[in-house]
């Protein structure tokens, strides 16, 4: 919390270039805030699929969810936190991919349940940042 | 609301700080002890939280900009400004 009262007193005691870079940034997009709560939704339904032969069509979905978001995020000028965001939790989802698709390993029901688990909450704290962007 | 008290307000709420990335650790490591997880899952697992802090901060950098340029919204739209 401190951190944060920090970084808001050092954009308000900014000056010139620096503050109109700071306030130039990408506004609420509808279709990106869809794409975030796909992931979140899509995460939800495949912890569902746990233990199941289902599990692999659960997680090729979430993968191209996140892909999407991340690839949407990068097209959007002055996006730099939400691009952050989407390409870490890209790479969170794709040890899953590469366990249940490529490698097709044995995967235990505790990492199964614990990834989406992990998933779904990164994807909450994205969806609730990009839907507070300013309007 | 004056800006102070929108800011006080919005300091409470941070939505972020819910996510205990600590607990999360201890959790695995416990799946982990008893063989519930495997060496390779728990050693993602770990590497999962460090990127799901980075997201954790990136969130934090999101918000605070989202609320400065809604306060620098309101407060033109208040002075009856026209860029």
């Amino acid at each position: 919390m401190k951190k944060l009262l920090v970084l808001f007193a050092m954009v308000m005691s900014m000056s010139g270039c620096a503050a109109i870079d700071y306030f130039d940034m990408a506004r609420f997009d509808n279709n990106e805030y869809l794409l975030a709560v796909n992931v979140r939704t899509q995460a939800n339904l495949g912890a569902r699929k746990c233990g199941t032969p289902e599990a692999n069509h659960e997680v090729s979905m979430l993968w191209s969810d996140a892909l999407k978001l991340k690839n949407y995020a990068e097209s959007i000028e002055n996006n730099e936190e939400t691009v952050t965001m989407s390409t870490e939790l890209l790479e969170i989802v794709r040890g899953l991919d590469q366990r249940y698709n490529i490698d097709k390993k044995e995967v235990s029901m505790s990492y199964c349940t614990s990834k989406f688990g992990l998933i779904e909450k990164n994807a909450t704290i994205i969806t609730n940042v990009v839907g507070k962007k300013p309007r | 609301m004056d800006a102070m008290n929108e800011l006080k307000e919005w300091v409470g709420n941070n939505n972020t700080e819910l996510a205990d990335w600590a607990a999360e650790a201890e959790a695995y490591t416990n799946d982990f002890k008893s063989g519930a997880l495997s060496e390779d899952e728990y050693k993602e697992l770990m590497e999962d939280l460090k990127r799901s802090e980075k997201i954790s901060q990136a969130a934090d950098d999101l918000a605070v900009r989202s609320k400065a340029n809604e306060m620098l919204d309101n407060i033109i739209i208040a002075a009856g400004c026209v860029l």
